[in-house]
Order: C-alpha cells, then structure tokens, then sequence
C-alpha cells in the first residue's frame, strides 16, 4: 500500500497486520488475566465478608477418617493431603487397570463386529448395542447391586478351599516374596526376553523351558503363598477384590470396550481393500498380513479416538464415589464435608483430573507422531 | 472481527460476574425471606421422622417441624417453607453461598462447623449419640465385640471419625465402607455388605423404619460419641440467630409451661402465668427486639405444638421411629432440654 500516500507513524503500524496482531493479543491477554485477577480478589473478599477461610493450610491437618482400600499404607493421623495422594493413586490404579482390559475387551468384540462367522458377529453387535446406549453409572450401580446379591461371608462359595466368592468380594491366595526376590525376577525375565529375541528360531523353545526350570527351582522357598481364611467377620489373607472396586472396574471397562470395539473396527475397515490384497498376493500368512500391513495403517486411525475414550476412563472413574470406591473424587469430597473447603477442594480435582488427562493424551500424541514417522519412512 | 468478538465477550464475561458479586452480598436474612415470602429451609430429605414427603408430598419430620417453627414466627404461616434437600457435600456450601437460610438437617455440632465456616449454630434441639446397628441374626451385643468388623458410614459427617477414635482407643480395627449417597449407603449395609451401620442413634432408627422387617435389626446400646444436634445459620447475622433461637426455645417455654397446640388459645386468654403471657405477646414491645410480629411465639405454638408434642409425632411413641424422649426430656423431668427466661 504505497501509493505514494503519506501515513502518520502510528497509522503505519496500525496498518501493518503482525503489529496489529500482536497488538491485539496483548490487549486480549491483559483482559484475560485482569479478568482472572479481578475474580480471584472478588472471590477472597467474598469469603473474608462470610467469615470464611481461604487457602490450602488445611491440607496438612490430621484426615480422621481411614480408607477402606488403600494400596500404601494409610492412618488417620496422616494429613488430608496424604489422603488425597492415597486415594488419587487408587483412581490411576483402576484407571489402570480398566485401560488395558477394556482395550483387551474391546479389541475381541471390535474382531467379532467383522468376523465372517454369524453368531459372533451378531453377539458382538448386540454387547456394542447394549453397552453403548445405557448410561455408565446406571451399569455401575447394577453391577454392585448383582455383587451384593451374592451369598454372605458365612456362605461364601469356594473353589478348591482357597478362592471364596461373597458379599464381601473375591478373595484369591496372593504370591508374597521379598522384594529382592521379586526384582531379581523381573530382570531375569528382561535377560531372558533378550536372549530370545537374538538366538535363532531353532533354540527357543528349549531354552525358554530350561529357564523356566532353573527359575523355579531358584525361587522355590522363597516364594509364600498366603491363602485367604475367614476369621471373625471376613476373610483375612490373600488378595482381595472389594465390591467397590470390582463394580467400578467393571463398569469401566464393560462400557469403554463398546466404543472401543467401534473404533479398532472402523480402524480396521479403514485400510483399504487393495492392501489387504496385495499382502496376500505376496504370499504372506494371514497373521503377518494383520501384523505387518493391517495394524500399522489402522494404528493410525485408531490411536486419536482411542487416546480420548482412555482419557474418558480416567475422568468416569470418579464415579466411584457413587459405589463406595476410595478415589480421587472421594477423598476430596471428605474433605469438603469436614472442612468445608469448597472451593479450594474442587480446584485440587480440577487439577488432578487434568493432569493425568493432559499426560494420557500427551503420551499418545507422542506414540501417534512416532506412528506417522514411521509408517511414513 | 474475531478479535471484537473475543472483547465483546470478555466485557459481557466481566459485567456478569460484577452483577453477581453485587447479588452476592445479600441483605439481612430477615428482610431477604420477608421480600422472597418463603424460608428456604435445607433439610436431609428422606429421613423419616425427620423429613419426609408423606403420601400426600407434604414434608414431614422433626427437622421440617423446626422449619415451619421458624417460618411461622416470622411469616405467622408455618406453611411458607420451601424444603431443600441438601446433601453431606453440598449442605455447608448451600448455606455460606445463600441458597438456603438456614440448615436444620440432622447436624451434629462441632468446632469447626461452629467457627471455621462461616457459620454459626442455634441451640442444640435435639441430644442424640452415635451408636452401631447390626443384624438380629449376628448376635453380637457390643461394638467391642466388633473388631475386624465392616461398617457402612454415612460420607462427610463426623461419624467416621468418632468410629475411627473409638477404634484407636480401643486398640481395634475396622473397616470403613462410605458410599457418597446415604440411600446407597443404607442399601448396602441392609443387603449384608457391611457387618453394621454406624450413625447417630435417631438416623440408625430413621433407616431401620424405612426396612420392610425392621424387627431384624438391633440398635446395640452403646454411646460411642454424643451427638449434638443444632440449627445452623451464616455468622454475621445476629438478628436471624436470635429468630431461629427463639423460635426452637418458644416451644420448649411451652411445654415447660404447659401450652399445647391444642390450648394455647385457652392459655392466651386465661393463664395467670405473667411468662406465659410474655411469651404470647401480651407485652408486644418485647418482640421488637427480634424484629417479629408480637404474636410470633403463639403462631409458632398454634402451627407446630411444644418440644413434647414434635418430639412425640415425629421421633416418638406415635411415630414408626419409637425413640424414647431419654436426653431430651424437659430439664424438669430429668432430661437437658432447658430454655432461657422470657423476660
């Protein structure tokens, strides 16, 4: 815009578009962040006007209460916050856990949806029918409503004297080793998956057999078994599945494996016939079809939508609280409930649902681009 | 033009949340429930005997009974009550932000809810204790009997932690199981998931009514922690204590003297009693100090009855609950329910 047109200094900047832009996204900035403070201040005043307390000092005062489940130990002498970490590490827990069956789950189903074969076909339908279209706490809900029909601890139903089924949960004999022990297993484990993986084809059966033999020979006598036995009101010993968890559990996972059926099946409908075709036509076995051309390209479209079903998981399992499960969203609402700190408990959630949500999705964007990288090398 | 948008929002954004600051800062309770025409009253609903819609979807109970207590002190109609049903988490809340006037919900009375709220506390209207339910078909007969045991808690009360204190005294163990809904709380512990419930003694025998077969069930005897059972209402606002303290001491004066929903005409118009007559508004400069109509206490007499009466219709010998008056019988009879003079 020259033109010969003569411009005051000011309207040459105005009209240059960075400075424009820039201009206006400090003003917008400003804004925002005068906004935020504007609400903080109001909010504050607020609360000193009600006689109300702000601030996050209370966290470090004694919890009171105890946790019904915990997976590090927890006394109620300990601090609220430690609570909150407490039950925060029971949310990722069976977040967790849910992720992968329900990945597992809706992997068979999303197989069944394209099988050939009529019968699982339509059973896999209709679970995706069923699962899908009832909302996710009424399933909770009837799941726990099914475990409380169980027989009572004095009835419980058993299986070869060591798994009992009850009202209470399922109790199953848990394996207990020394710490050293179990690390000593996992790297001999590593070890051995790396000798493997280098040797030919031919030594690996019988290698995989004498490891496994000399392994359980090292770790015989080193390893307990605790069986669980009923004494006084429950059974002690063992591992443990509480009512509480198993219904969360399953509910997660029940439901997302419906929508996770439908991606990995759309996923796989999405490459294209042709590449299916041309595999075969080199020869190649259907397995090595499905592991070297099929999964690679439906990995792409299946990762974004399925990173946001996981993210889903993580934020549905604060339903919990509705089935008695000690998560994240419980412990905080405790905490609400005797302190009274409304506001700054909900600002805690709100950040610690983002978090993992934030790092879930981070973490698969990561594997995606991986993904794209190599699929476009 | 995006960019005008995004400050148009944001100076919509601002203005709102100006308006509700102003909003926020609300006048005297008194006047705001005068101007509204209503109480808004937070109670625990569907706690039978203390509120509870009946068949009819009128809301019945001890709690709702000190509501329109309230109500027909200030509005001479114990009928302009709204009932709203709060919950463990949201109760304190509801209240601070001003979405009810006051709780009369089944609260125990503690420090911190006492100062540390923002919140301030009433008499305490009814003297109950935290106890255990169990099984008829348990036989146990007394929470010692009780270590190892599962029990169903209500969520954000004190109950858990008076369990919890008892345990540790008693160098025993148990385990909690707090579902975030007293109904699915009450549920689970009726469907055999937990060993016993644990609440104060007047909730244990409020869930036991709702039961098909209640005579399965057994209050043990044993007091772990006293309940102190209180109104609550915003700090900073001394003139709508006095109103809801008053109103819970009129109908204790009235038993104490006597006067029944059913006599209070009588009363009004032939008692001797120069208290009584103080108390029915023959001296009306006395309620003006409490901002009231001079008839207040007789309305709320004529509307809801004396202590005995709510106590009896609700909790008591004619209600499903059949709790005895035990703590709270008048300090006359031997019990703690006492008022200050009218005078």
């Amino acid at each position: 815009m020259t033109g010969g047109e003569r411009r005051s200094f000011l309207g040459r900047w105005w009209y240059d578009r960075r400075v424009r832009a820039l201009f206006l996204q400090l003003a917008a900035a400003t804004a925002i962040a005068a906004v935020a403070a504007w609400i903080v201040e109001t909010t504050a005043a607020h609360l000193a006007e009600r006689n109300m307390s702000a601030g996050f000092g209370f966290l470090r005062q004694h919890a009171g209460f105890v946790i019904g489940e915990t997976l590090i130990p927890f006394d109620a002498q300990d601090s609220y916050l430690r609570a909150v970490l407490v039950c925060g590490l029971n949310t990722v827990f069976v977040s967790l856990f849910a992720c992968v069956a329900a990945t597992i789950l809706g992997a068979v189903i999303g197989l069944g949806r394209l099988a050939a074969n009529p019968i699982v076909h339509r059973l896999a339908s209709l679970y995706v029918l069923v699962f899908r279209n009832t909302p996710l706490l009424l399933q909770m809900i009837l799941w726990y409503a099914l475990l409380q029909a169980l027989p009572p601890v004095r009835q419980a139903l058993s299986l070869a004297g060591a798994i009992f089924l009850s009202q209470r949960g399922l109790r199953v004999p848990s394996l207990e080793a020394q710490p050293t022990v179990v690390l000593a297993a996992v790297g001999a484990i590593a070890v051995l998956a790396l000798l493997v993986s280098r040797i030919g084809p031919r030594w690996r059966l019988p290698v995989l057999i004498a490891s496994l033999l000399v392994g359980a020979a090292a770790l015989s006598g080193r390893i307990d078994m605790n069986v669980p036995v009923r004494r006084g009101f429950n059974f002690v010993g063992g591992l443990e599945m509480t009512p509480e968890f198993t219904a969360l559990f399953a509910g997660l996972t029940l439901y997302y494996a419906a929508y996770i059926a439908e991606i990995i099946r759309g996923g796989i409908l999405a490459v294209p016939r042709g590449q299916w075709e041309a595999a075969r036509a080199l020869g190649l076995p259907a397995w090595r079809v499905m592991r070297h051309v099929v999964v690679p390209q439906a990995l792409r479209v299946i990762t974004p939508p399925l990173t946001m079903e996981y993210v889903g998981m993580i934020k549905s399992s604060s339903l919990g609280i509705l089935v008695g499960y000690p998560d994240l969203f419980w412990s905080v609402s405790a905490m609400i409930g005797q302190t009274g700190h409304a506001i700054e408990g909900i600002t805690i959630l709100m950040l610690a649902y983002l978090v993992p949500s934030l790092c879930a999705a981070a973490a698969m964007n990561a594997f995606n681009r991986r993904l794209l990288r190599t699929s476009a090398a | 033009m995006r960019f005008r948008t995004a400050l148009v929002l944001v100076a919509v954004a601002m203005l709102t949340t100006a308006l509700s600051g102003e909003a926020a800062q609300a006048a005297q309770t008194l006047d705001a429930v005068r101007a509204r025409g209503t109480l808004k009253c937070g109670v625990n609903m569907g706690a039978v005997g203390f509120a509870a819609a009946d068949s009819g979807g009128a809301v019945k109970g001890f709690d709702a009974d000190f509501c329109r207590a309230v109500a027909a002190a200030v509005f001479g109609d114990g009928g302009k009550v709204t009932y709203l049903a709060i919950t463990a988490a949201s109760r304190f809340p509801m209240l601070q932000s001003g979405d009810v006037d006051l709780l009369f919900s089944q609260n125990s009375l503690t420090f911190t809810r006492d100062t540390a709220l923002g919140l301030t506390a009433g008499p305490i209207y009814l003297y109950d204790g935290q106890g255990a339910m169990v099984s008829a078909k348990s036989d146990i007969k007394s929470i010692k009997d009780m270590d190892g045991a599962s029990f169903c808690l209500a969520p954000g009360g004190s109950s858990e932690l008076n369990l919890n204190d008892w345990f540790n005294a008693h160098k025993m163990t148990f385990k909690p199981i707090v579902i975030d809904n007293s109904e699915a709380a009450r549920r689970a512990f009726f469907a055999g998931r937990c060993d016993s419930y644990s609440g104060d003694q007047s909730d244990l025998a409020s869930k036991r009514a709702l039961t098909p077969n209640p005579q399965d069930y057994v209050i043990l005897p044993e007091i772990i922690a006293k309940s102190p059972i209180a109104p609550l209402v915003r700090q900073g606002d001394d003139q709508w204590l006095e109103i809801v303290k008053w109103a819970v001491y009129a109908v204790i004066l009235a038993e104490e003297h006597g006067i029944t929903q059913a006599n209070v005409d009588d009363q009004l118009a032939h008692s001797p009693s120069p208290e009584v007559q103080r108390l029915l508004g023959k001296q009306p400069e006395l309620s003006k100090a409490l901002g009231l109509q001079p008839d207040w206490a007789y309305q709320v007499i004529k509307r809801v009855g004396n202590y005995g009466e709510i106590f009896e219709r609700n909790l008591g010998k004619d209600s499903a609950l059949h709790l005895p008056r035990a703590l709270n019988r008048l300090w006359t009879d031997g019990g703690l329910i006492y008022a200050p003079l009218m005078i």
